[in-house]
């Protein structure tokens, strides 16, 4: 059993990459932050800072292999793909208004709306 | 049926996105002459909240909007009215873009249903394409660029892009209905 997932795929890529740009973004300012914070003798919220910013792009980088899991299109696959997509997706989103960034609530939004439409495809024989 | 549901969900989309770059437009015309001084900030920080806090409903919004999501550099903004608009010339093009990309994305047609996802893949990179040469040129001090050019990369990316999603749900609207129909 097979769907046609090309649009979900597309959809939840394209937030995906959004997702990514985002969160590399914020992971090489988080960096330097944290790097900054350690230099400074507080390792511990160096630390802290260098783990969150990395949040997001590891979200981008899930909801990736989601969206190519998505492009699979059995059923099992699709499946997979929409709920990795949908629950990084949904972190993404928390960690965009956490942060107020902009590129990241719209990619996870792109990505929501991705895993919503591979979730609710139904496969075709 | 669920044809006309979606081009009813693609005008809404279309007519949403629409009054919001009309409410850009608007806010700095129909606020009094130089009443909006220079908001230069940076992008996921309220920089000028007092100044916004006193504006009217609802410009005040659509100012807290462009605090939040755009540097506003007064160099790289719109001024019209002695007003800055909301967000800067790149994010304008971007906004700008978004109604003409849902309204373009119908005209969008592939040969084969195979190359869909290749070619919508190559739409989407050659929307960001432009907008990331420039911005990292600048960005790395090669060169500096033009406002016309800010909000014709602006224009591409949010056109191109919001066009290729708009067929991605397209795609998944036609083989929902093929698929209820069989």
């Amino acid at each position: 059993m097979t769907g046609d997932s090309t649009g979900a795929f597309i959809v939840s890529l394209i937030g995906g990459i959004l997702m990514l740009i985002s969160g590399l973004f914020v992971a090489f300012l988080g960096s330097i932050c944290g790097a900054s914070f350690s230099a400074c003798g507080a390792s511990g919220a160096g630390t802290t800072i260098m783990i969150i910013s990395f949040l997001g792009l590891i979200s981008s980088i899930l909801v990736l292999i989601g969206s190519f899991f998505i492009k699979k299109g059995d059923s099992d696959s699709l499946r997979k793909g929409s709920i990795l997509v949908l629950i990084f997706g949904v972190l993404g989103l928390v960690f965009g208004a956490w942060g107020t960034l902009p590129l990241m609530i719209i990619g996870s939004i792109l990505a929501l709306v991705g895993g919503y439409m591979g979730y609710t495809l139904k496969p075709t024989p | 049926m669920s044809s006309l549901k979606f081009s009813l969900f693609r005008l809404t989309l279309c007519s949403l996105s629409l009054a919001f770059v009309l409410l850009m437009v608007s806010a700095p015309l129909m606020l009094p002459i130089n009443s909006i001084p220079e908001l230069t900030g940076s992008p996921g920080d309220i920089d000028n909240g007092p100044v916004i806090h006193s504006l009217p409903v609802p410009w005040n919004s659509v100012y807290y909007f462009g605090d939040i999501w755009c540097h506003q550099r007064s160099d790289r903004s719109f001024t019209t009215n002695g007003n800055q608009f909301p967000v800067c010339i790149r994010c304008f093009g971007i906004f700008f873009g978004i109604p003409i990309g849902i309204l373009m994305s119908r005209q969008l047609r592939f040969q084969t249903r195979q190359d869909e996802s290749r070619w919508l893949l190559i739409l989407f990179m050659i929307a960001l394409f432009p907008i990331m040469i420039d911005g990292i040129g600048q960005a790395f001090g090669l060169w500096e660029s033009s406002n016309p050019v800010r909000f014709i990369t602006g224009s591409l990316a949010g056109g191109i892009s919001s066009a290729v999603v708009m067929k991605g749900i397209d795609l998944h609207q036609a083989h929902m209905a093929k698929s209820a129909d069989l």
